[in-house]
């Protein structure tokens, strides 16, 4: 009998790796917890949330706040729609579920696949740049306001919506598609009555979702310049104004349950005929009631379309000179490291919360720590960044304590549905053949668990990469950081080959955590 | 796609069509370097005045980010701005613009350099290792010249400092050295006077470390495509300001200039070589 | 005296499900339950195993009545008492070693049970319980690669691990071949007999129940209707206990899925 464990050597490689993966990355962000008990940070993070009460309530602050939040809305009502104009006819090219090859074995022409291959790299292209990033530039190039937030949302969401709609599209029965094409009917026709009938609620509960996650993007997004409550908030943040920051952060939180709320009821709404009625008549009205609110910003923007190619023709060619590629590599590294050390304390983080979330601890722990997961879920990333860098200074380490915080919000939800789906059978027969707390944890509950956890947590790696190489816009170091300053000195070819290496970043991550997750 | 530009051009006729339709207008903005509220209380008696020396209208565009003034005077957006020395030279870079005039203070223009008392720091040679903050990237004396002349001192504020931030503007810096969230800055001497001045600075918890040799900075340009004799006037208008009429005064005291002179595009071929050297052109 | 029941009734969310039950069951004593499904034999054996507590009558098991116990004492108790279920409830992704070594959580501290998930730590003795259970080869093996006869004997190997005093099994054969069955029942006697422990069984078939032990108790509707030596339980007497029986259902567990494509 094989009396040593045959796979000792792989399992201790294994935690080497991680091990020597996660070392380097300290150093790497100057992450150092102790930085959070130091007395001058303490005291600086002190003397900020000190202020937060009371909120700043003055009627002129309060005024604006009220317009900006419309602002936000009404520019992710408006950037919803563009990315739908964009998304539609762009899956309505690209999904395969019409093909007329995929649904009679034709052979495929290949003018066609060609296009298709041309629009689907397009699509990739537009939602693999962070919609905050576009922001970024379409604020260089259009001139600060609300403008630039909606072509943002447009462009990343409408690759985004491509995509999905296309998905969803080919995951509907193929027989009434395939019997209409039969019947001779071509591409439009197949989607009108093969598809469109079944896909429809689907299309539209993604789109609503969709538009959620548009009003938290477009809250932020004035941290760049492209207005809306983020843009207050960057002001207030950057002079210390902790009143304002407060009554923004409120409002924030606020914005984000109302968007909940309107997605929730739009997504029951699709349940029967009427509710169908008033939801097209109510997104209608929206997006017109938005375009008329932002209209007189962008008629006083002067925003000439036809500068447009001029702009991005300067980003070309990319900066990849030798004398700049070793900091590329360096910022990307910086990067890196932010979004791999920030998901691995969200993993601690988020298991330690959920614990008590799920109810293992008794009823007087779960709400506060479900209240905890609330908050540092609703509140984003970027936010969470701003405030950190008074947590722990400047630098990749405050990128680190916000992609913890923030994800820690996330997986510890996530972790707290699987305890509490995960069966409680092998935990009740160690309670009851006398194992303690830990020792049920451990060898009752872990390994249930734990392969769902370790794949959460790499899909929200996925995520965070996206996210830290953003989060130096606001002082957190990496790639941001490199690309707001290049663009804010006209250094565009410079910022081409950063974007370039974001993107290259974004796509290995997501590359690397596909192969690793069902391994887990 | 097509979507798209659909959707631009629509929104580009319509653009047009209310551009047409409205009267004469002197649109003008000026860099943010001090928060947006303090830009339009300084402008506001200065637009007044321009208003009543040039017959038409005149328009404050706010804007927050320094960049964004220089394309808008580039693309025409705006007409006239109140620019750093380093945003004309990004400027001129760009396309024809025209220096019109300076205040006088700014042929002689420094930067501020300043840590935070628990710093401990005495010079600038003491705070290797620490946290500095910068005003705007694209700031003169918030950022380019300090820059120049640490860099003329041997200190390279990537590898010098332990980390190098942007705070935005002049006095976000100040606010930012005095909570403690960087331990040292630099700013513009004259933003830097006016909060001393105004007991808006704590001076338990900031001092000051040093003062910088001098340079060109500030001044207002317009468009190149701008009227000449609208150019002749406004220049005339800004040199007429005369410190003794008590209602003039109060103007140049918001701008902070004793009075206002005449300036070239050749002030600024200094400003121009440091950015050079300093690696902030393209 | 191991088990010691007098008077003993259980309302399971408000039903009564036991009836002021008296039963005992001597240091290593064996015997059988028997009774149709939902007779209450389940409910009968993790009472025994402390897993409920009685609503009213005298409990005392290995001497002490859990329920009087502290929670620390209780863990000490129940770290005696060994339990074989009718679908071992081992997790799909753990080893088969950590499985088995779970056996004796109770007896150890907390660092070492952490130390042996690291790194495996008396595997000679895991090694033998799993021998003994003719699973030897499966030692390094994940539970989700064993067969359902497999992992009830991975179930059964947790059991002989633990080396309790008291065994407790709920129809550990249901789900299995005759052939397996036997084998698992020879087993879990011969052990409880080496070592002196006492065992208590539950069982579906009576045949098996009759072939190896020699006292049978007989339990319907929360109540027992006869505790007899074997030579006395007469045919008569069993078609009466299993009279109108029902079949029970059982409802599939829920699965938790990842989100696919979404993300903000």
């Amino acid at each position: 009998m094989l009396m040593r464990d045959p796979a000792r050597w792989t399992r201790l490689a294994g935690w080497l790796l991680v091990i020597a993966l996660m070392a380097p990355t300290f150093p790497l962000t100057g992450f150092n917890p102790a930085a959070l008990t130091q007395p001058d940070n303490l005291r600086t993070i002190g003397a900020f949330v000190a202020g937060f009460l009371p909120p700043a309530l003055a009627p002129d602050f309060l005024g604006e706040v009220a317009r900006e939040t419309l602002t936000t809305l009404a520019s992710a009502t408006a950037g919803i729609a563009l990315a739908l104009l964009l998304g539609a006819p762009l899956a309505f090219l690209t999904s395969r579920a019409l093909d007329r090859h995929a649904l009679s074995g034709d052979r495929p022409s290949r003018l066609l696949q060609a296009a298709q291959t041309t629009l689907r790299g397009l699509m990739v292209l537009l939602r693999g740049i962070p919609e905050i990033v576009w922001a970024l530039l379409f604020v260089r190039a259009t001139g600060l306001g609300s403008l630039p937030a909606v072509l943002a949302i447009g462009l990343a969401y409408g690759g985004m919506l491509a995509k999905v709609y296309a998905e969803i599209l080919e995951s509907q029965t193929a027989a009434p598609a395939r019997a209409l094409h039969l019947a001779g009917a071509s591409r439009w026709q197949t989607l009108l009555y093969g598809l469109w009938p079944q896909a429809l609620p689907e299309l539209v509960s993604y789109s609503v979702y969709r538009w959620e996650c548009a009003v938290r993007a477009s809250a932020v997004m004035g941290f760049v310049g492209a207005g809306g409550i983020g843009q207050l908030l960057d002001t207030s943040l950057k002079m210390l104004n902790s009143g304002e920051v407060s009554t923004l952060l409120l409002v924030f939180l606020l914005l984000s349950a109302l968007s909940d709320a309107i997605s929730h009821l739009a997504r029951r709404a699709l349940a029967n005929r009427a509710g169908q009625g008033w939801l097209a008549a109510g997104g209608v009205l929206a997006i017109m009631a938005s375009v008329a609110w932002l209209w007189p910003g962008w008629r006083d923007s002067g925003f000439d379309p036809a500068a447009l190619p001029r702009f991005f023709h300067d980003f070309f060619p990319p900066a990849l000179s030798l004398p700049f590629l070793p900091e590329l590599g360096h910022y990307a590294l910086e990067t890196l490291a932010m979004s791999g050390l920030g998901t691995a304390l969200a993993f601690i983080g988020g298991a330690l919360l959920a614990l008590p979330a799920a109810g293992r601890f008794g009823l007087a722990l779960t709400l506060p720590c479900r209240a905890l997961l609330n908050l540092l879920r609703g509140v984003p990333d970027l936010l969470w960044a701003s405030i950190a860098v008074l947590a722990v200074g400047l630098g990749p380490a405050a990128g680190v304590l916000a992609l913890a915080l923030h994800t820690s919000g996330v997986l510890g939800r996530l972790f707290a549905e699987t305890l509490e789906n995960a069966p409680s059978e092998p935990s009740r027969a160690l309670e009851l053949a006398g194992a303690g707390r830990l020792g049920v944890f451990c060898y009752g509950v872990l390994p249930c668990v734990l392969h769902q956890w370790i794949a959460y947590a790499l899909y929200r790696w996925e995520n965070n990469i996206r996210i830290a190489t953003v989060l130096g816009i606001v002082g957190a170091g990496g790639l941001g950081q490199q690309l707001y300053l290049a663009l804010s000195l006209f250094q565009q070819q410079k910022a081409a080959a950063l974007i370039l290496c974001m993107l290259l970043l974004t796509w290995a991550v997501e590359g690397l955590s596909r192969r690793l997750r069902p391994a887990a | 796609m097509k979507a798209v530009k659909l959707t631009l051009a629509g929104i580009m006729l319509a653009a047009a069509a209310f551009a047409a339709a409205e009267e004469a207008v002197l649109k003008v903005s000026a860099i943010p370097d001090e928060a947006p509220t303090e830009l339009q209380r300084k402008f506001a008696p200065l637009g007044q005045y321009l208003e009543k020396e040039l017959g038409m209208k005149v328009q404050f565009v706010p804007v927050t980010d320094y960049a964004a003034v220089v394309t808008a005077l580039d693309s025409d957006k705006i007409d006239m701005a109140w620019l750093g020395g380093f945003t004309f030279v990004q400027a001129s870079q760009h396309g024809k613009v025209v220096p019109l005039v300076q205040r006088e203070e700014d042929s002689k223009f420094t930067a501020k350099f300043i840590a935070s008392t628990a710093s401990g720091a005495k010079t600038l040679k003491d705070l290797k290792g620490k946290s500095f903050a910068f005003g705007s990237a694209s700031s003169t004396s918030g950022h380019l010249m300090p820059r120049y002349f640490m860099q003329k001192d041997g200190i390279k504020p990537e590898t010098f400092f332990k980390n190098v931030a942007y705070s935005g503007a002049h006095d976000a810096t100040v606010a930012w050295v005095a909570s403690g969230k960087v331990d040292a800055g630099v700013l513009n001497a004259s933003v830097w006077d006016k909060l001393v001045e105004s007991g808006k600075v704590d001076m338990s918890k900031v001092k000051l470390l040093s003062t910088s040799p001098t340079f060109y900075d500030y001044n207002w340009t317009v468009r190149g495509s701008m009227d000449k004799k609208l150019q002749q006037k406004i220049t005339a208008a800004f040199l007429k300001l005369d410190a003794k009429n008590p209602e003039q005064k109060a103007i140049l005291d918001l701008q902070r200039a004793s009075k206002f002179i005449p300036t070239k595009a050749d002030n600024y071929k200094g400003i121009e070589a440091a950015a050079e050297a300093a690696g902030l052109l393209k | 005296m191991s088990l010691h029941l007098d008077g003993v009734s259980l309302n399971l969310g408000g039903t009564p499900v036991l009836h002021e039950l008296t039963l005992h069951l001597a240091q290593g004593e064996q015997a059988a339950l028997i009774g149709p499904s939902g007779a209450g034999k389940t409910s009968l054996l993790l009472l025994c195993a402390t897993g409920y507590r009685p609503d009213a009558g005298q409990l005392t098991v290995l001497g002490d009545n859990p329920w009087h116990l502290s929670a620390r004492w209780r863990r000490r108790l129940r770290s005696r008492i060994g339990m074989l279920y009718q679908s071992s409830p081992l997790p799909d992704r753990q080893r088969v070693i950590d499985a088995v070594a779970a056996g004796r959580l109770g007896r150890s501290g907390r660092l070492a049970a952490l130390k042996r998930l690291l790194w495996p730590q008396d595997v000679a003795a895991v090694a033998d319980a799993l021998a003994r259970v003719d699973l030897a080869d499966k030692l390094w093996a994940r539970c989700d690669q064993l067969s359902g006869g497999q992992r009830q004997r991975a179930g059964l190997a947790r059991v002989l691990y633990q080396q309790a005093d008291l065994l407790l099994a709920d129809e550990p054969i249901a789900a299995l071949d005759p052939r397996l069955a036997e084998d698992i029942l020879r087993c879990l006697c011969a052990d409880a007999r080496q070592r002196d422990a006492s065992l208590l069984v539950s069982l579906h078939s009576v045949e098996l129940a009759l072939s190896h032990f020699g006292r049978l108790i007989g339990v319907r509707d929360g109540r027992i209707v006869f505790d007899l030596p074997r030579a006395e339980v007469t045919p008569g007497l069993v078609s009466a206990l299993y009279a109108d029986e029902r079949l029970a259902e059982e409802a599939a567990p829920a699965v938790a899925q990842l989100p696919q494509g979404r993300r903000c």
